[in-house]
């Protein structure tokens, strides 16, 4: 599904409550089954986007469209991959994935067919009864992602999903996001520090300027998949986008002093 | 198995240590403090007490006690997580509903359970209803309390995980909410059983008859010190059971998972 953003803008109120200003009048569009990953400085405001998009957070104005409907709320069309994983300590691997689909109160044979395909293709394989606190931090997000899938949704929304993984287990876990998204059954929203990733994974980057956010500039990544790290190009793009990010670094600072 | 009878022997021994030093006590007069006949008055012997409990307990006059306090307490407490586990999940869900209860809560927690014999005796005469009152009111706010602390403790995250799957109110309660809280709810149910026994065994004390406060206050008006000493062993022997079936049990259901904590 095809993604509408128009003239988000969007502030909170700190302790003192003074308004600060997070997003500022953001207007971009996704295509369908596109992987777009949101760069920028911490703290920016990117996350926040993501937020607003999945339906969690209100925008004081503007709209988000998925396929020319504005979204009032969260919906399994869009799901999120939390950075933290998000499970439920007290249900296993299985009852985690499996949730979404009974909520739905579907067919019991349909909800043991769609887990184990979703088990499978994380492979989790073996591990259905275990308990979150028994899983290492990638396989809890394998189970987060299994959750998602399950459902089949049409867009897949990321919050640093591999930021509290060890580099090895990130690399793995970003090949294997390349291997599902091959299959072209969703669009993915993807919100990273890490600009490699960024360059691995999307068709497009978008980089955002510090808070308020604003869209800084965006890099299209026209490598074919499956995407080599140590391509001149991919370098050259991975560079390129880290650049940008600096760039926006800079001129905080220079506003400041 | 070897690590579960050492701490065993450990607690037998300090048990053994508390009869020996009262055996001590006994004999000697309270450590020479009084004559040795006048002791015996006061703090009988460990074996007179043992024979004096049989003597009870053959008779049925303690089982049938313990049992009519039990059956107050079970059915006070059993009311009182009735109104107080449902009122402290909807004050934790709603503010409004949080708004308009909390400060009832907050006045009428500190009020010990006792000041409501007189009225209890008033409204509903001597008997187990005044009894059961009591125990409701006494062991209700920390029942309310520890299910509103257990809701407002809820991850926030897993409410957006259940929403983005289209949960609905009751779904959102039954797998998230329910599980979430309950270690909030056994320690509540702890104390409020705690409290409901405290209750049970003052109200019994000072007007409410039978039960085993009942059988304590008896003892006193008779200067029978045998029957004091053995309540107090029968209430912590009762405490230490209900402990182990109704706790352990729950606590055990939910030791799978946790150690998340």
């Amino acid at each position: 599904m095809a993604i509408n953003v128009r003239n988000i803008t969007k502030s909170f109120r700190n302790e003192e409550m003074e308004r600060l200003s997070i997003l500022r009048n953001i207007s971009f569009q996704i295509e369908n089954q596109e992987f777009v990953s949101f760069v920028g400085p911490s703290g920016c405001g990117k996350s926040t986007l993501l937020r607003i998009i999945a339906g969690f957070l209100k925008a004081d104005e503007g709209a988000v469209e998925i396929d020319g409907k504005e979204i009032e709320g969260p919906g399994k069309d869009r799901l999120m991959v939390f950075q933290d994983y998000v499970l439920f300590p007290w249900k296993s691997v299985w009852n985690n994935i499996a949730l979404g689909l009974k909520l739905g109160k579907n067919d019991k044979e349909y909800v043991k067919s769609r887990v184990a395909w979703a088990i499978d293709m994380v492979g989790l394989n073996g591990f259905e009864k275990s308990y979150p606190h028994q899983l290492s931090g990638g396989m809890k997000q394998r189970v987060a992602i299994a959750r998602a899938l399950v459902m089949e949704p049409k867009i897949l929304l990321m919050d640093e999903p591999f930021g509290a993984l060890d580099s090895f287990t990130r690399m793995r876990l970003q090949d294997e996001l390349v291997r599902m998204c091959d299959k072209k059954e969703f669009t993915t929203c993807l919100v990273t520090h890490d600009c490699e990733e960024a360059v691995y994974l999307s068709d497009r980057i978008l980089v955002f300027t510090d808070s308020p956010a604003q869209i800084r500039d965006v890099v299209c990544v026209d490598l074919p998949r499956p995407r080599k790290r140590t391509d001149p190009r991919f370098i050259q793009l991975k560079d390129e986008v880290q650049e940008l990010v600096m760039e926006t670094w800079k001129n905080e600072k220079e506003r400041l002093s | 198995m070897k690590g579960k009878i050492k701490p065993f022997l450990q607690g037998c021994l300090a048990i053994a240590a508390l009869v020996g030093l009262w055996a001590l006590a006994s004999k000697t007069g309270i450590f020479g403090k009084m004559d040795p006949e006048d002791a015996e008055l006061l703090l009988p012997m460990p074996q007179v007490v043992c024979e004096e409990f049989w003597e009870l307990l053959k008779s049925g006059y303690l089982l049938s006690n313990i049992w009519v306090s039990m059956k107050r307490v079970l059915v006070g407490f059993g009311i009182a997580v009735l109104i107080g586990l449902p009122l402290g999940i909807f004050m934790g869900m709603s503010v409004t509903v949080r708004n308009f209860i909390y400060p009832l809560v907050r006045f009428f927690s500190p009020i010990p359970g006792v000041a409501w014999v007189p009225l209890a005796i008033l409204w509903f005469g001597l008997g187990d209803r005044a009894a059961i009152f009591i125990i409701v009111m006494g062991s209700l706010s920390p029942i309310i309390i520890n299910s509103l602390q257990g809701v407002l403790n809820v991850d926030r995250s897993l409410y957006d995980a259940l929403h983005m799957m289209e949960a609905n109110g009751w779904q959102v309660v039954y797998h998230c909410i329910v599980p979430s809280i309950v270690p909030y709810v056994i320690s509540g149910f702890r104390l409020g059983l705690g409290f409901a026994w405290r209750v049970v065994i003052a109200a019994e004390m000072v007007g409410v008859p039978k039960g085993l406060g009942y059988v304590l206050s008896v003892g006193r008006n008779t200067a029978n010190t045998s029957v004091t000493i053995i309540t107090i062993i029968s209430l912590g022997i009762i405490m230490m059971l209900m402990e182990e079936v109704l706790f352990r049990v729950l606590e055990n259901r939910t030791s799978k998972w946790k150690q998340w904590e």
